[in-house]
C-alpha cells in the first residue's frame, strides 16, 4: 500500500511540484494520474521511489517510510518497484535481451555484469518478459532499431524481469499513435489484472485514462483536484482539473 | 587598377544617376592584414629566422638526402630492436593510459553528481598536468626511473591519460541519461547503472580514442629517445651525430613506412568503430 501524508515538494527554485497531497493507493490498483503539464504528475511518481525527495510530510510504501532510505536500503527498495518512461530510456545500441537483463543488473555482482555473464534463470526470465509483451522474436536485435511502441514493450518487459511490486508510469503513451498506445495500455492492463501488480500512470489521454484505470486521480498546480472512480468522472470534473472544458476533439476517440 | 587599390583604405562617395549619394563603408581587413604581416617580419627578427639563410644553405638538405639515400640495409639487425621497442612502447603506452583515464573521466563527468568540489579540482589538475608535452614527462621519469623504455612507456601512458581523460569525460557529459534513469530506478548501484547504460554509449568512442592516441603515440615514441626514455630515438641520435648518412636514410625510411603503416592501421579501426 502506498500512503502519501500532507505530502509537499518544493523545487530549488521555489516551484512548488506538489502541495499537501494526501492519498492511499491499495495493492493491484490501476490508478491514472491527469492534469496539465507542470501540474506535478511526474513529481508525484518519482516521489514514490524517491527518484524525488519529498521535502514536507510522510510517505510509506507498504508501511516503509521513503525519507529514511538512502544508500543501500533505497535501492533494495527500489528494487520492488518498476518504472517505464515516456522516451522509453533504452540502452541504445544494445540488444533488446540485454536491455531488459539491464533490470537484473541491481541483485548481480558487479564482475558478472562487467564481464557480461548474465545467469541462466535470468535470461530466461528476461525471455519470459519479453514473450508475455508480445516480441519474444525481437530479443536479439538492437533495441534502437525498433519502432517506438516496440521499443515501450521493451521497457516494459525490462520492468516485468525486475518482478516489481509496483510499476510507475510516467506518460508511456505520450510517444506513441494511437494504436499502438492502446495495444501498449492493453498490455498494463493485462500486468495489472494478471500479475497483481499495482500500476500509476500518468497519461495526458483523458479517453484512455478513462476507459483502462479503476481510479483516475486528477491534480492541479500540485493539489488533488479529484480522486474517485473513473465512472464518476465528469466533464465537471474535467474542467476543474484542466481549467477549461475539453472539446471532443481533444478524445482520442469519439466519447461514449 | 591603382585607383581602387587606393580606394581600398579611402573610402569613396557615390552620387547614383537617381542624385542619391551613397557613401562606402571600407572594410577592416586589409588593416588587419598588413598588421599581420608586419607580426609576422617583427618576430621573424626576433628569432633570427630569415630567407637568405634558407636560400643559401638550404641545398645543404639535398646533398644530406643524397647521402642517405640509397641507405644502408644492412643496418637493419642493429635497429630492429629499437624499432620494435618504439611500436611496443607506444602500443602499451596508450592501451594503460586510456584504460586508467575510462574509470576516472566517468568519475570526472558533471551526470553523475558525485561531488562538484572532486570533479571541479581534479578537472583542474588533469589541466594543468595536460599543459605539460609528452618530453617533459620524459625527462622527468628518466630521472626517477632511469634510462629505458619503461620509462618512455609511464610517459606515453601519462601523457595518454592526460588527454584521454579529457576527451573521455567531455563526450560522456553528451550521452543520453534516460536509460540510466531507468535503471537507477531499478535499485541497481551507480556503477551499475554506468556500466550497463553508459559504457554501451560511450564504447566505440573510447576504442576510438585509444587508436587516436596511438597514432600521435608512434611519433612522440621516435624522439623519446633522445632524452634517455628509449625506442629509436636513440638510434636517430646517435647516427645523427656519427654523420652515418647512409644508417640514418634507413632509419627514417622504417619511422616513416611506421607510422603510415600504424596510422592507416587506426584509421581504418575507426571506421570500423563508428557504428559500435
Amino acid at each position: 500500500m502506498i500512503k502519501l501524508e500532507h505530502v509537499s515538494k518544493v523545487y530549488g527554485n521555489g516551484t512548488k511540484g506538489l502541495d499537501d497531497v494526501s492519498l492511499e493507493i491499495q495493492n493491484g490498483e490501476f490508478v491514472a494520474i491527469i492534469g496539465l503539464s507542470g501540474a506535478g504528475k511526474s513529481t508525484l511518481i518519482r516521489t514514490i521511489n524517491k527518484m524525488i525527495d519529498i521535502t514536507d510530510g510522510s510517505l510509506t510504501v507498504d508501511g516503509v517510510d521513503v525519507s529514511t532510505l538512502k544508500g543501500k536500503s533505497l535501492r533494495k527498495f527500489r528494487r520492488k518497484i518498476g518504472m517505464v518512461f515516456q522516451s522509453f530510456n533504452l540502452v541504445t545500441k544494445v540488444s533488446v535481451i540485454n536491455n531488459v537483463l539491464t533490470a537484473r543488473a541491481a541483485d548481480m555482482s558487479f564482475l558478472r555484469i562487467f564481464l557480461g555473464l548474465y545467469k541462466k534463470t535470468d535470461k530466461v526470465k528476461a525471455l519470459e518478459a519479453l514473450d508475455k509483451v508480445g516480441i519474444l522474436d525481437k530479443a536479439y536485435i538492437r533495441a534502437d532499431q525498433l519502432s517506438g511502441g516496440q521499443q515501450q514493450r521493451v521497457a516494459l518487459a525490462r520492468t516485468l524481469a525486475q518482478d516489481p511490486e509496483i510499476i510507475l508510469a510516467d506518460e508511456p503513451v505520450a510517444a506513441l499513435d494511437p494504436v499502438m498506445a492502446e495495444t501498449v495500455m492493453d498490455d498494463f492492463k493485462r500486468i495489472n489484472k494478471e500479475m497483481g501488480i499495482t500500476v500509476l500512470i500518468n497519461i495526458h489521454h483523458v479517453d484512455l485514462a478513462l476507459q483502462y484505470a479503476d481510479r483516475i486521480i486528477g491534480i492541479k498546480a500540485g493539489k488533488i483536484v479529484y480522486d474517485g472512480p473513473s465512472s464518476a468522472i465528469t466533464e465537471d470534473t474535467l474542467q476543474t482539473i484542466y481549467g477549461r472544458k475539453l472539446t471532443d476533439d481533444e478524445f482520442m476517440k469519439e466519447k461514449k | 587598377m591603382f585607383d581602387d587599390l587606393i580606394h581600398v583604405f579611402v573610402p569613396r562617395t557615390y552620387k547614383l544617376s537617381n542624385g542619391k549619394i551613397v557613401k562606402e563603408k571600407v572594410s577592416k581587413s586589409p588593416y588587419i592584414i598588413i598588421i599581420l604581416i608586419l607580426m609576422v617580419i617583427g618576430c621573424g627578427k626576433i628569432v633570427g629566422f630569415n630567407f637568405s639563410q634558407l636560400i643559401k644553405r638550404g641545398h645543404f638538405f639535398f646533398d644530406m638526402l643524397k647521402k642517405m639515400f640509397p641507405c644502408n640495409w644492412s643496418y637493419w639487425p642493429m635497429m630492429k630492436k629499437a624499432m620494435l621497442d618504439t611500436i611496443i612502447m607506444s602500443i602499451l603506452g596508450s592501451v594503460i593510459g586510456c584504460v586508467v583515464a575510462l574509470p576516472v573521466s566517468f568519475f570526472l563527468s558533471a551526470n553523475f553528481k558525485i561531488s562538484k568540489v572532486i570533479t571541479v579540482s581534479s578537472r583542474i589538475v588533469i589541466t594543468l598536468f595536460r599543459t605539460l608535452p609528452i618530453m617533459v614527462f620524459a625527462c622527468f621519469f628518466q630521472l626517477l626511473f632511469g634510462m629505458g623504455t619503461f620509462t618512455g612507456t609511464l610517459a606515453i601512458s601519462v601523457f595518454t591519460f592526460t588527454i584521454c581523460t579529457k576527451m573521455m569525460y567531455e563526450y560522456i557529459e553528451t550521452v543520453d541519461m534516460g536509460a540510466y534513469e531507468a535503471i537507477q530506478s531499478t535499485g541497481a548501484s551507480r556503477i551499475k547503472c554506468i556500466w550497463t547504460s553508459i559504457w554501451p554509449q560511450v564504447k566505440g568512442y573510447f576504442f576510438s580514442t585509444v587508436l587516436l592516441t596511438l597514432e600521435t603515440n608512434v611519433k612522440s615514441a621516435s624522439i623519446l629517445g633522445y632524452v634517455g626514455a628509449g625506442g629509436i630515438g636513440i638510434v636517430l641520435d646517435s647516427q645523427l651525430s656519427l654523420r652515418k648518412y647512409s644508417n640514418l636514410g634507413l632509419v627514417v625510411l622504417v619511422m616513416t613506412l611506421t607510422v603510415v603503416a600504424l596510422e592507416f592501421l587506426a584509421r581504418y579501426g575507426r571506421r570500423k568503430l563508428s557504428d559500435v
